[in-house]
């Protein structure tokens, strides 16, 4: 028995994580896409997967989504081996993957039919699902659209529906907002809160990191298939040393930038400001985003 | 309620949804129509010469030369038809990002499979289908029984459905569905006339080497579906028409009976026009006596290795669409 089969049993299924990848690595012959990775994504949680491109997140997705094979470390997905049981982890995982594979001569209902099939969800069943998923992602007037004259936007939450037909603890989605206008942005990011609401896991990657900002619970920082940081947007700040830039602008036109580091300096800061003779109009904290750690983190190097 | 492979029902549905499945449809008929029609008027061209009229007398070769021939562009058209609509089986799903979401679902890589051939069978049963009207021709005419329609029919279905299920295992090694198309299409070339050539260069060869004739093993030929299919049709009697089968069904038996003789049942006859001998009662029966036919017949041994062909090819098909899998596939 492994060390990990071990602490399965020893570990109450209720403190388990969704995700548990431990010194997992991916070699495409001299190309190292994933290295020595180790993530935990508790369960009900909104967890941002964050790095440019070619920093391994597709490839770390493929792993917990059950299509790759990791070439070292270990894998749990809901408590599972993916290698060694992959249907049981299948049952229980949704994933969209970054690029958008819909069957055009379909219409939505046949699409969404094929796959409730796909997962043996019975013929009787399948109408209740289908209609549930359909109002969920706001298609139900689109059930015999066929597929190519849906726009973008609606292709992408069809292809979300797609991934919730076996109702998964899991969802795994790479880029759901690449290509996306910002209307159908802002819906999307509205039904990811709904499905965060019902309990489920959401893992996310995305380059719009001020969306995954709203939405995450926890982020892990990627490049060159390394982790960089994880953990809350906050606990990451600390990480890196917790100081954070501020932008006062005074009713004189002035414009002033401050670095904080921590609560007491912060609290001191606003103090002073409020108390200036040059009447404060506007403070901006230039330094709270994802998209700060993101640049303060990696370099932009791509592999 | 028994279900039905959703990868099956999902096929079928988008092969028959638009024009494309009435175009291949109308396509096929007409081709193997006018197939037919050439050889119904070189037919009676023939009888007019033989007997001055296109009379009763050879409707017996006449009849079997028409479901020959109709049987062989029924035969030569699926070949050319089935790589371009199994070339795209896995390459298509994975061409246009489709392959990814069914393989996260819980369908096996050999129900994805099953599904893909289920409905290329099907496509083609519905071609077969739509052309024994045409087979039955021969039937009017005479000279053959329904029997003979329904065999040649499945014969060339059989050929048709194991030449699809190596198509479709090649495609789920194409990254694109131009590439698979190309390899199919190399494949049939390969099994049907790669194995003449290959057939023809061993009896060359072996003539040059000195021997009496050239003997070249039949089993060179075991892969290849016209072979298959002729060995099941053609029976070698003599006719007016040329058969389209019977080469290669003498082919494929030389090994056989090379050393037999021909056993003749029945009355002997001159043709006053040719001088040729005609075999057996011209008004119909058993014209003549194939070499008895010890040991297994040339058609099952042929059925049995593109079968086996067919059974290897998609193991690895099965085994490339597994996952988790080392690489992306």
């Amino acid at each position: 028995m492994t060390a990990t089969e071990i602490e399965l049993i020893t570990e109450p299924e209720a403190d388990r994580p969704a995700v548990r990848l431990k010194g997992v690595t991916k070699v495409y012959g001299d190309l190292v896409a994933v290295d020595h990775l180790d993530l935990e994504v508790p369960k009900g949680s909104v967890f941002g997967l964050i790095g440019p491109n070619g920093a391994g997140k597709s490839t770390t997705f493929a792993i917990i989504a059950t299509l790759l094979r990791q070439t070292s470390g270990t894998v749990e997905v809901l408590g599972v081996d993916p290698r060694h049981a992959a249907r049981t982890v299948r049952r229980s995982l949704g994933y969209m993957p970054d690029v958008l594979g819909v069957y055009d001569d379909l219409t939505v209902g046949e699409y969404l039919r094929f796959f409730a099939g796909s997962y043996g969800i019975p013929g009787a069943a399948q109408n209740d699902t289908i209609s549930g998923l359909l109002e969920l992602v706001d298609l139900s007037i689109k059930h015999d659209s066929q597929v190519n004259t849906l726009s973008r936007g609606m292709k992408q939450r069809l292809s979300l529906a797609r991934a919730l037909v076996n109702d998964p603890e899991l969802l795994i989605l790479d880029e759901p907002a690449s290509g996306l206008d910002p209307r159908a942005r802002v819906e999307l990011r509205m039904l990811l809160g709904q499905l965060r609401d019902m309990g489920k896991t959401i893992v996310i990657s995305s380059h719009i990191l001020a969306e995954l900002t709203e939405m995450c619970t926890e982020v892990a920082i990627l490049e060159r298939g390394r982790l960089l940081a994880s953990g809350t947007p906050a606990q990451i700040r600390e990480q890196l040393g917790g100081a954070r830039e501020v932008e006062a602008r005074f009713a004189d036109g002035t414009v002033e930038r401050f670095e904080v580091d921590g609560i007491d300096a912060q609290h001191l800061l606003l103090r002073s400001l409020v108390d200036d003779p040059r009447r404060l109009i506007e403070l901006r904290d230039l330094g709270t985003g994802l998209e700060d750690l993101f640049m303060r983190l990696t370099q932009g190097e791509v592999q | 309620m028994i279900a039905v492979n959703p990868v099956l029902a999902r096929e079928m549905r988008s092969r028959m949804r638009g024009r494309r499945a009435a175009v291949l449809i109308t396509f096929w008929l007409a081709f193997n129509g006018a197939v037919l029609a050439v050889v119904y008027l070189a037919a009676q061209n023939v009888a007019e010469r033989q007997f001055g009229f296109a009379g009763f007398a050879n409707t017996f070769s006449i009849g079997r030369g028409i479901y020959e021939w109709t049987l062989c562009g029924m035969l030569g058209l699926m070949l050319l038809i089935v790589p371009a609509q199994a070339a795209g089986a896995i390459a298509g799903e994975r061409e246009r990002q489709t392959l990814i979401p069914l393989q996260v679902t819980l369908l096996s890589p050999w129900r994805i499979l099953v599904g893909k051939i289920g409905a290329s069978v099907a496509f083609l049963v519905l071609l077969i289908v739509t052309g024994m009207p045409l087979l039955a021709v021969g039937y009017l005419v005479g000279g053959i029984a329904v029997a003979d329609i329904v065999i040649g029919a499945g014969s060339v279905l059989v050929a048709g459905l194991l030449v699809a299920a190596l198509c479709i295992a090649i495609s789920t090694f194409a990254r694109r569905v131009q590439s698979a198309t190309v390899l199919c299409y190399a494949l049939v070339l390969a099994l049907s006339i790669g194995t003449l050539l290959a057939y023809g260069a061993y009896a060359v060869i072996d003539q040059s080497r000195g021997s009496d004739g050239a003997d070249p093993p039949a089993a060179l030929l075991l892969v290849n579906p016209v072979a298959f299919v002729s060995d099941i049709v053609g029976d070698e009697q003599l006719s007016d028409l040329p058969s389209p089968f019977d080469g290669l069904h003498s082919l494929v038996n030389q090994d056989r009976s090379n050393n037999e003789p021909f056993v003749v049942d029945g009355p002997v006859v001159f043709d006053a026009a040719t001088g040729q001998p005609v075999i057996g009662d011209p008004f119909g029966g058993i014209a003549a006596q194939a070499p008895s036919d010890e040991g297994v017949p040339f058609w099952v041994l042929s059925g049995l290795a593109l079968s086996s062909a067919a059974v290897c090819a998609l193991s690895l098909a099965t085994w490339r669409l597994r996952t988790p899998a080392e690489t992306e596939r």
